[in-house]
């Protein structure tokens, strides 16, 4: 069995030289834009299904805590819950989320849906429609702060 | 029936929200979290294996770029499952019925 002390030490040095220009060139393999590009293609993916399965999971629970019952209009409230649920969590102003671009109709159907599943004294979801159509009362008080 | 006014209606439905802001708030934050957490096991996951697959005599030099998206596309899916997970249990934590 060959021991290293009789290896000249300059053969050991050249080999382990050699050795890491070998994993140098296999990291930079790894490295080039391709790669990346793929890498970064599986990541966004892979944040996409995060996003859908938080979503999903958040929808239940709103269903649950807020009593909202089934509608097609529900699936565009979700968003809308994220940004009213952030500006509650956050207390700079300018850290909140703008409604701007959450449609008004989005915070009528919200609020009526709302309002139908869970406050019984409410009868008129049109009416309250229709003044949250004029302004979005609730974007409103949230972006200036409570 | 009482009848409400606009004003009336807008409070009511403000203060039922606000009524239950704070556990809203919290469980949103809590899927953020994970969610956050989820993206840094993937990359902490892949760069170990990135590492791994570059020392590994076994794997060629021409099999390199295809051994390591194919780790990439396993932890992928291995992370979403565990994140998924996660979810399911906020969830179910969240519509549990209060027992008296």
């Amino acid at each position: 069995m060959v021991q290293f002390r009789e290896i000249p030490k300059k053969i050991l040095d050249t080999v382990g030289v050699f050795t890491k220009e070998q994993l140098s060139a296999r990291e930079r393999r790894l490295a080039s834009p391709a790669v990346q590009a793929s890498f970064e293609r599986t990541k966004n993916l892979l944040k996409d299904d995060f996003k859908n399965a938080a979503s999903s999971g958040l929808e239940a629970i709103y269903r649950f805590v807020l009593v909202a019952p089934t509608s097609s209009a529900w699936e565009g409230t979700k968003e809308l819950g994220r940004v009213v649920a952030h500006n509650f969590s956050v207390k700079k102003a300018k850290q909140k989320k703008s409604y701007t671009n959450v449609p008004a109709v989005m915070v009528t159907e919200f609020l009526s849906q709302w309002g139908k599943g869970s406050i019984s004294t409410i009868q008129c979801a049109g009416n309250l429609s229709k003044m949250l159509g004029r302004s979005i009362v609730l974007g409103g008080r949230y972006l200036i702060g409570k | 029936m009482k009848e409400l006014t606009q004003e009336e209606i807008r409070d009511e439905v403000l203060s039922l929200f606000e009524e239950k802001e704070t556990h809203l708030t919290a469980v949103v934050s809590d899927l953020e979290k994970i969610e956050e957490e989820g993206v840094m096991m993937f990359e902490k996951k892949v760069l170990g294996a990135k590492n791994r697959i570059v020392q590994d005599q076994a794997v060629s030099d021409d099999d390199l770029e295809r051994v390591y998206l194919e780790e990439v596309e396993n932890i992928r899916k291995e992370v979403l499952e565990k994140v998924k997970h996660q979810i399911q249990d906020i969830v179910e934590k969240n519509t549990k019925e209060p027992t008296i």
